[in-house]
């Protein structure tokens, strides 16, 4: 009897050690804690990007996407052949680099003048963030048509009308090919300052008053403070914005395809609105996949840019 | 009204950044212009939340509801619709068209089938729709019956069932109806309303400078348009010439006038080879010609809606456009009082007088249930419309061409109004776009190539022959 | 180098609909090399004081000059001042020799051979020439500190302003420094005016000290002076470590009446007062408190509530009447807390403060201070 209740003790010992061990181990073992976003990770980002390289081999169209062949790398050295794909590669980046140098440029002077009115207690400086912020969360579509409504090349056009009022001449913003790249580029800087203006103004804060006093004191004047304080101490956020505004300027095709809808020709098709025309609109699948790929490993290969350029030198 | 036209558009944008990675902005957008404003109505989707219609001995007005036409415990049919089908004026902006066409034809159909009802999926979105359609029949679970546009038959011929028995005069069709519809003996839709493309131009200009006559040929058009150009204060000549399906489907006229086609029985893309390739390139010349003649203004690129062009001629700066047969009444009577006098359509001009085409789109009804049983009412469904009075009742309403001869013989607004006839006589050359899966790269390269043609990025023949080198490639690949 | 002075100076900043005057009014005059410390509780006015004189704000009325010119309106680098900052302020993405030259590139046209001869003459006073190349992130702090004073040394000013050099150092080493910082002005004998919250730091440092309380110069002078003078209860209140004790007492005929004791004052100390002034504030030194046999006049009772035996000496806080007060006795002198004790202090020792207006009324020696402010 006796020794009977201490076997059974000694199994519900063991059996409560066993399960402790095995519980102590999911504690301390790390991959039980990744799971849950691994598997987030994994269904979400990983699960689309893979099936996009594997649209990309084959022929699949969205209209039976069921019945499809593996052509592997024919789609991108049809892609690679064609002129149209390289002036399409061309637009793209004209149109980043410009929307993002002047993103950049604009969203600094916003976050120094806000800087400079919160400081002084000025007002409007609230407004102003409202105001261009809203430019912000106002969805491309929109601005598109916002754009395309002011740029109307007859005198009833809002921007046209005050030319002509200041004597000038009707502007062709939009069926001049060089003119609507530009149109295109200045609207998407309209459009994405907003964004470049919060960051910096948040790095802006980053930056202790201190320095840029110690700075005034050496006799720094508010250009060479800029330059050899404020910039330098930017350089992270910099780097994070610059990032972040390339990718999202790469993959913008919504408020283009409401401007110009990627003419007149192609001289305003991005790739990320090639992309959409072929996917969603000639329902190519497969070549869609492909263009997604291609944009992929530049979007990729950018950001290594920035990464070895901007943070290069050992981060303080 | 114009407005209107231009929200609807915005719309169908603003869902595809929506997220919803559907809607294109262009392609089809014509049929959405020329239908009874369908296209982004939004928010009726699915078929849920239906009340019931209670039993079968009710009144067939009572029987017929937004999601349902006939009684709670009759037999169902599928039946997938846009939202501008509903019988329910509750729910359709232009209520009209619910009231006073769909909702007594559908009411008359309940009251002929008791033992049947038809249970609505409406189509909130049309590029959606289409590839849904497509999808559902490769799968085998295409809805019974169903509103399809009619430039997507081609696609379908091998899933739609005959609906020959309810076509009854098969000579009364306007030819372009049976090109579509009756690829081999049996007809497979019944196309209840259609468009075409005219030349708008104001009679007292046209008074002015060709004696009332207005341009039937290139020639005749550039004469009159330098003139106009020369004298007046407003642009002589304009068409849509966009990144949208309109720069395609209004040009293909030229082409086809000329007995281009684009593609072989197949769907394999012809456009390049022999005439056609000379008709092709013609075309294109004659946008570049329409620039440098002065008779049109290059920011024709722009134009990527027909609101653009009436809200052109509207404001006294255009004489003369190629419209779409809709304007008339959609935008062109509701802003002017002497509409009638100061606007007329005429035939599009031609390079030759003896040629003639029009594009033409529409909607149809098509049965895709193979059981028999439900075949017989799905096809009295779709005779409703077939029926001249019905279909006269609904163009009339929506704006839109009936697709029979008779209907503009005999229906008093289709028989006296002048617009009416000329269109009618218009749809006697009417052609439709072939609707194989190739000529969505056709149109789209169509777009770019008369894009740079008319900002004079390239000339006619480069951009023609990097116009069919992608095409080709995009079907070889 | 010169002397500087401060003449009616008065800041104000527009907060909201109104205004905060951040400095009233304040006169201060230093001489040539001498080492003023500016001293006050926080937000009383002595950093926009120093950020004024600085020319990194710009003041609202008053005029400060250095030598014989005014410099208000002046630009920071035109005044020829130098500033060590609280956190060091070094720019973090520079070395320790970009940081001290970055001055002379800004601000001078010296040669770069010349910065670098300069920069490494400092750094070899300030013996920090082996961290030349060192960013500030790889320094400790007093090396960070040595960097910041030998940037503002390097710039050869006429005035040194230090906001807090020592506040971010441990304690030991702010001992260090703070010797070390002394015998850096007294070798470079450059004008200093130096901001401090720590009245230590004040007492040790300064020739004179400059304290400010609600914006408002409460008194300027030596460190004794105004440790055994102060002008008011806030001063000697703010002076001192323990701070001085006071009671609250009513004069009731020559003897100041407390909840817990009287005490008799001599007719001298009597005539100081004013015949209507009755309610007034007995200040007393802890140091001062005296431990005594109960049949002591003036004597009264205490409770040992706590010992903090310091070694040499050793602070007690007693409990007198409802209040706790701090007595500093010699350390050999062994007291345990719960101990009851008879206390008394001598009357020249003591101060005494007007009750309303905080005024000195009598202070430790029969002598009126002679630097008066208004209160």
């Amino acid at each position: 009897m006796a020794t009977e209740t201490d076997r059974r003790w000694t199994n519900v010992a063991a059996v409560r050690s066993r399960a402790s061990r095995w519980f102590s181990d999911i504690q301390e073992h790390p991959f039980f804690w990744i799971l849950p976003a691994a598997l987030f990770l994994g269904v979400f980002l990983l699960y689309p990007l893979v099936e996009a390289f594997r649209m990309s081999v084959t022929n699949m169209t969205l209209l039976d996407p069921t019945d499809y062949s593996y052509v592997w790398l024919d789609t991108y050295v049809r892609i690679f052949e064609s002129p149209d794909f390289w002036g399409m590669t061309r637009v793209t980046l004209i149109f980043v680099t410009a929307s993002v140098v002047l993103q950049l440029v604009g969203g600094m002077i916003l976050a120094q003048a806000i800087d400079y009115g919160v400081n002084r207690g000025l007002h409007g400086s609230i407004f102003t963030r409202i105001s261009v912020l809203s430019a912000w969360v106002i969805p491309g579509i929109v601005i598109g048509i916002v754009w395309k409504i002011m740029l109307i090349e007859t005198r009833y056009g809002v921007i046209n009308y005050i030319i002509l009022q200041l004597g000038g001449d009707v502007v062709s913003f939009l069926s001049d090919g060089q003119m609507a790249l530009l149109s295109t580029i200045v609207a998407n800087t309209w459009r994405g300052t907003a964004f470049s203006m919060i960051m910096l103004y948040a790095g802006l804060q980053q930056v202790p008053d201190q320095l840029k006093d110690a700075a005034r004191i050496d006799g720094a004047s508010p250009w060479q403070r800029f330059r050899h304080v404020t910039l330098p101490l930017l350089k992270p956020v910099l780097f994070i914005n610059i990032v972040l505004i390339t990718i999202y300027t790469i993959n913008t095709f919504d408020m283009i395809l409401a401007l110009t809808g990627g003419g007149p020709g192609r001289a305003t098709e991005v790739l990320a609105l090639y992309m959409y025309f072929e996917a969603f609109e000639r329902f190519n699948l497969g070549t869609a996949g492909a263009i997604a790929v291609v944009m992929l490993v530049v979007n990729v290969f950018m950001t290594m840019i920035y990464i070895k350029y901007l943070l290069g030198e050992d981060e303080f | 009204m114009p407005c209107d036209s231009m929200r609807r558009r915005s719309v169908v944008k603003a869902l595809a950044a929506g997220g919803m990675l559907t809607v294109a902005g262009c392609v089809g957008g014509d049929d959405e212009e020329g239908g009874n404003g369908n296209g982004g109505n939004g928010g009726n989707g699915g078929n849920g939340g239906n009340g019931g219609n209670g039993g079968s001995d009710m009144d067939p007005s009572e029987l017929v509801t937004h999601q349902q036409f006939g009684s709670d415990d009759a037999t169902p049919l599928t039946f997938w619709a846009l939202p501008g089908s509903t019988p329910d004026p509750d729910e359709n902006p232009d209520s009209a068209v619910s009231s006073e066409a769909f909702r007594p034809i559908y009411e008359d159909w309940v009251e002929r089938n008791p033992d049947y009802r038809i249970d609505v999926q409406y189509q909130t979105d049309l590029e959606q729709m289409q590839t849904q359609l497509l999808q559902a029949t490769a799968q085998g679970n295409a809805p019974d019956l169903s509103e399809v546009d009619s430039f997507w038959i081609p696609n379908h011929w091998d899933n739609l069932q005959p609906v020959t028995e309810v076509i009854e005069d098969e000579d009364d069709w306007f030819p372009f109806v049976r090109d579509i519809v009756r690829p081999e003996d049996e007809w497979l839709a019944v196309w209840r309303n259609t468009d075409c493309r005219a030349l708008y131009y104001r009679t007292d200009v046209i008074d002015e400078y060709a004696d009332g006559e207005p341009p039937a040929t290139w020639d005749e058009l550039f004469e009159v348009g330098s003139e106009i150009a020369d004298n007046e204060d407003m642009q002589a000549f304009m068409y849509n010439g966009g990144r949208w399906e309109a720069t395609t489907f209004d040009n293909l006229a030229y082409f086809w006038a000329q007995g281009g086609e684009l593609v072989d029985d197949e769907g394999a893309p012809v456009l390049g080879e022999g005439d056609n390739y000379d008709a092709l390139l013609n075309v294109f010349e004659f946008f570049r010609d329409t620039i440098d003649e002065g008779i049109t203004p290059e920011r024709v690129v722009n134009i990527d809606d027909y609101i653009l062009l009436a809200e052109e001629a509207l404001s006294d700066n255009l004489a003369m456009f190629l419209g779409g047969s809709w304007q008339i009444n959609t935008d062109i009577r509701p802003e002017l009082d002497n509409a009638d006098e100061l606007w007329e359509v005429a035939p599009i001009p031609m390079p030759e007088a003896d040629m003639a085409a029009t594009g033409t789109g529409g909607w149809t009804y098509g049965m895709f249930t193979e059981d028999e049983n439900l075949q017989e009412p799905a096809l009295d469904f779709a005779g409703r419309f077939r029926d001249p009075e019905n279909m006269a009742t609904y163009c009339e309403v929506a704006g839109q061409l009936p697709t029979k001869p008779s209907v503009y013989e005999e229906s008093d607004y289709f028989a006296e109004d002048k617009y009416m006839q000329t269109y009618s006589d218009l749809l006697e050359n009417g052609v439709a776009r072939p609707g194989f899966p190739i000529y969505r790269t056709i149109s789209a390269e169509w777009q770019v190539a008369a894009g740079r043609v008319i900002t004079g990025d390239s000339a006619p023949q480069d951009a023609v022959d990097n116009m069919i080198n992608n095409i080709n490639s995009e079907y070889d690949g | 180098m010169a002397a500087l002075d401060i003449d009616g100076l008065v800041k104000r900043f527009s907060a909201g609909d109104g205004e905060i005057v951040a400095v009233d009014d304040v006169d201060i005059s230093i001489e040539d090399g001498d080492f003023l410390v500016l001293v006050g509780p926080s937000g009383c006015g002595k950093s926009t004081t120093l950020r004024c004189i600085a020319g990194l704000e710009e003041i609202s009325e008053g005029d400060i000059r250095l030598g014989d010119t005014s410099i208000v309106g002046r630009k920071p680098m035109d005044r020829n001042i130098a500033m060590v900052f609280q956190n060091y302020a070094l720019y973090p993405h520079m070395t320790a020799r970009e940081n001290m030259s970055f001055g002379l590139k800004m601000g001078t046209d010296l040669s770069k051979a010349e910065i670098d001869s300069k920069v490494e003459d400092v750094a070899r006073m300030m013996g920090i020439e082996d961290l030349l190349e060192k960013k500030p992130r790889a320094l400790s702090g007093g090396q960070q500190q040595r960097v910041a004073l030998g940037r503002a040394i390097v710039r050869d000013p006429d005035v040194f302003l230090m906001d807090e050099p020592l506040s971010n150092l441990d304690a030991k080493l702010r001992t260090t420094m703070r010797t070390e910082l002394q015998n850096l002005q007294q070798e470079l004998g450059v004008t200093t005016v130096y901001v401090t919250h720590d009245q230590t730091e004040a007492m040790t440092m300064g020739d004179q000290i400059a304290i400010l309380n609600d914006g408002k110069l409460q008194q300027i002078g030596t460190p004794l002076e105004c440790y055994h003078q102060p002008v008011n209860q806030f001063v000697a209140g703010f002076i001192g470590a323990p701070s001085m004790n006071f009671f609250d007492v009513t004069l009731d005929g020559d003897s100041l009446e407390h909840d817990a004791f009287s005490y008799r004052l001599s007719p001298e100390t009597l005539e100081n007062v004013d015949d209507e002034t009755t309610r007034l504030t007995l200040g007393v030194r802890p140091e001062d408190i005296e431990i005594v046999d109960e049949r002591e006049p003036n004597s009264f009772r205490a409770i040992v509530s706590v010992t903090e035996p310091m070694g040499s000496s050793t602070h007690l806080s007693l409990a007198i009447g409802d209040r706790q007060y701090t007595a500093t006795v010699p350390g050999d002198v062994l007291i345990a807390p719960d101990d009851q004790i008879t206390v008394t202090f001598s009357e020249e020792n003591t101060h005494l403060f007007d009750a309303e207006t905080g005024r000195a009324v009598k202070n430790r020696e029969h002598v009126r201070p002679d630097t008066e402010v208004q209160v």
